[in-house]
């Protein structure tokens, strides 16, 4: 096999991996948008019908009108900005902290807690988690949300940006600002602050989605449907037992609730991805 | 520079303190002494109450609408107001339980399990004595007597018994006209009759259309297994709940007979021990003629996800070993005033409001729910050809859930010792042998009355 034959084959197995990778991953999101545009005579067709015979738009009217979709989603946004503020005020001041003054063994202790925090199965304090949140009064809170949300995603947030500091933000850099007379407050917000835009970009993300996507405390915590964040909403369309759901207003609920996480990350996802990777080879 | 990141950080700050400020001050009932348990019966005016039901019907907005109505209604004509929330089914237990123990409660709330929710609320959470607005409500006289049992303990009435669910035969009338099938079958020999001329096989001998299904999802073969039981002649308990009879020649002969339809005379497909199986769905996608079991809602989800099938689709009662007697099984549930409630007389007031024969008439029919009142299911709204089978049913029921606290624990799912049997025979296990093992963990569940709702 000659050199040109060998790229191309390399070419197309390439090209196969990417293909069949992307159909795997892409084809429930295919499946889903499919499923809201079907007519419903074709819903549970069998065998399936994967080329519907005409695009139904109604579900995407009668969707707003048969479950507050908009207050859904506003609830979502609001709890899931308050959630990467939070998270991102302290795991930015933890993650800093630990990348420069952690030092002595008991300080280290912290970060292998914080790392141990992430093995802990959500739903194992869920219980005593549930009572210390009401009786301190913040079940039906936005704000009992926003904390049970960063309770869990603030670890993570915070080795994130320790990683960052870490290996992204240079200590010459901060030593040749402290021979310039900058304290330690200076050089947080004057060097490491700026240089680590896209490590903050990317832990905002992660905040972000987590408190998007978040199912289980939400749905435990609040009872007051008005305060319903978009994960939880969607089971309006799912009826009696658990059972007897309507697929396609189910399925337009999902798009629709998807759309806003997809394009926050569409226009974020190179932060991301250098936020992420910032660190992973050493220098 | 210097000070936009001195203004950034204090807006930071800023945010973060006023999203933290008004912790622990609100959304706590207000205690104000007034209207305290089984008292205050003066002016309740201005009084607030909270109210949680599961999530009925699958048009998300019927039942809120349902419910602001009436909520709105009630409020013009007593001055109090009910703060309602509508719980999801996966929740729903967890929460219900969290109220039992000492969480948040509401006021008043849709229950189940009513036996063991009293018992682990030990009287002083969980569903509290109403047997004075059951008496004004109209007594035994106005329910049917399988809804009762699930409300009474020991004399007293912890809950008004409001939605029965009973499942009833599932047909597609279409597929009956095709085989020629002018009758409904009415004993099991007739439905085996009839399912084998319904059901269709490919070259190979699969079947791609079951005669009949067995009503199962996720794999969950209890319900059905009941109305066997019933169809049988026996039950899970005897009559005064001392002593599990599924264990009889009855019972393994219900077992049996659910294990022949797929096995021996292929009539139901072997794919309902898949947990993705779902008999309703199976229904909508024209892969099976019957559903041995299925709720009033049914009809709902046709139309939402099978529209075609409406007008072709009919119920039944189930059928039976001889034709007569009991073929199916009826649950339902109470809404209970909660004994943490401060505001016990104006819950009362809304008990019987809900509760009444109007209430529930306005509420079921909004949300296709059979109802536990006589009266009620008197109402045309139950005279359609697709309704009017589930009060026939509902005569020829028995109860679906022994009121014993360890109930919930016996019939736990997937995990209980019921369906673990279930699943276990199903998927090919001597039935004998699972019958014994289970009998004996039920007996020393019974036997040890620790209620765990786990």
């Amino acid at each position: 096999m000659n050199k040109r034959s060998r790229r191309i084959l390399n070419g197309i197995r390439h090209w196969a991996v990417m293909i069949f990778t992307t159909i795997f991953v892409l084809f429930p999101f295919y499946w889903m948008v499919l499923t809201s545009l079907k007519p419903r005579e074709e819903l549970m067709a069998s065998p399936p019908v994967w080329i519907p015979s005409f695009l139904d738009f109604n579900n995407y009217k009668l969707v707003w009108e048969q479950m507050p979709l908009l207050r859904y989603l506003g609830n979502s946004l609001f709890v899931s900005l308050m959630t990467t503020i939070v998270c991102l005020v302290l795991a930015t001041f933890c993650g800093y902290s630990i990348s420069r003054f952690v030092i002595r063994k008991p300080q280290k202790i912290t970060t292998v807690m914080m790392i141990l925090s992430q093995l802990i199965p959500g739903t194992l304090p869920f219980i005593s988690f549930y009572f210390i949140m009401y009786n301190a009064g913040l079940t039906n809170t936005y704000q009992g949300l926003v904390i049970a949300y960063s309770v869990w995603a603030i670890p993570f947030c915070t080795l994130m940006m320790k990683s960052y500091f870490s290996q992204s933000v240079p200590i010459a850099l901060e030593e040749s600002a402290t021979l310039d007379g900058c304290s330690k407050f200076g050089i947080f917000f004057r060097i490491a602050i700026p240089i680590s835009v896209p490590g903050l970009v990317a832990t905002s993300i992660f905040a972000f989605i987590q408190g998007w996507n978040e199912f289980m405390w939400a749905s435990v915590m609040l009872s007051n449907n008005d305060m319903k964040p978009a994960s939880v909403g969607i089971y309006d369309f799912i009826g009696q037992y658990g059972a007897n759901s309507n697929i396609s207003m189910s399925m337009t609920a999902a798009v629709m609730i998807t759309l806003p996480a997809i394009i926050f990350f569409a226009f974020l996802q190179k932060y991301l991805i250098s936020g992420l990777s910032a660190g992973a080879v050493k220098g | 520079m210097k000070n936009s990141k001195k203004i950034l950080s204090a807006l930071l700050a800023v945010s973060m303190l006023s999203t933290f400020a008004a912790c622990g001050q609100d959304d706590k009932p207000a205690n104000d002494g007034s209207g305290s348990a089984g008292g205050d019966t003066g002016d309740l005016s201005g009084k607030t109450i909270t109210f949680t039901m599961q999530k009925y019907g699958n048009d998300a907005s019927a039942q809120d609408k349902v419910l602001k109505e009436m909520t709105e209604a009630f409020k013009e004509e007593t001055g109090i107001t009910v703060n309602y929330s509508i719980i999801d089914w996966g929740q729903a237990l967890t929460k219900l339980t969290l109220a039992c123990t000492g969480g948040e409660a509401p006021d008043v709330a849709d229950a189940y399990f009513t036996s063991s929710f009293v018992t682990i609320g030990q009287g002083k959470y969980g569903p509290a004595d109403v047997t004075n607005v059951f008496e004004e409500l109209g007594g035994e006289d106005a329910y049917f007597e399988a809804a009762i049992d699930e409300v009474k303990i020991d004399g007293k009435i912890y809950g008004i018994p409001w939605r029965m669910d009973t499942r009833a035969m599932i047909y597609n009338k279409a597929h009956f006209e095709e085989a020629g099938i002018t009758e409904v079958p009415t004993t099991y020999d007739e439905l085996i009759e009839v399912a084998k001329k319904l059901t269709k096989t490919d070259a190979n001998g699969n079947i791609t259309r079951s005669g009949a299904v067995l009503p199962v999802g996720d794999a969950r073969f209890d319900q059905g297994w009941f109305s066997f039981l019933a169809g049988h002649g026996t039950s899970v308990m005897n009559e005064d709940y001392t002593e599990f009879t599924f264990g009889g020649q009855e019972g393994i002969d219900a077992i049996q007979f659910m294990l022949d339809l797929i096995n021996v005379h292929k009539v139901c497909t072997a794919n309902v021990i898949d947990p993705s199986f779902n008999s309703s769905t199976e229904y909508q996608a024209e892969k099976a003629s019957i559903v041995l079991g299925a709720n009033a809602d049914f009809m709902t989800a046709l139309e939402a996800n099978a529209p075609q099938l409406v007008d072709v689709t009919g119920s039944a009662v189930m059928p039976s070993l001889t034709g007569e007697g009991p073929s199916s099984v009826v649950f339902s549930a109470p809404i209970c005033i909660m004994n943490s409630t401060k505001e016990r007389a104006a819950a009362e007031e809304w008990l019987k409001y809900f509760c009444s024969k109007e209430g529930q008439i306005k509420f079921c029919s909004s949300v296709n729910l059979i109802n536990s009142r006589k009266d009620v299911m008197e109402d045309e709204f139950y005279s359609s050809d697709f309704m009017k089978t589930y009060p026939e049913q509902a005569e020829r029921a028995i109860y679906g859930d022994p009121a014993i606290p360890t109930w919930s624990q016996i019939d736990a799912f997937p995990n209980g010792p019921l369906n673990t049997m279930l699943t276990n025979i199903v998927g090919g296990a001597d039935i004998q042998t699972e019958v014994d093992n289970c009998l004996k963990q039920v007996q020393e569940i019974y036997d040890k009355g620790e209620v765990d709702l786990g």
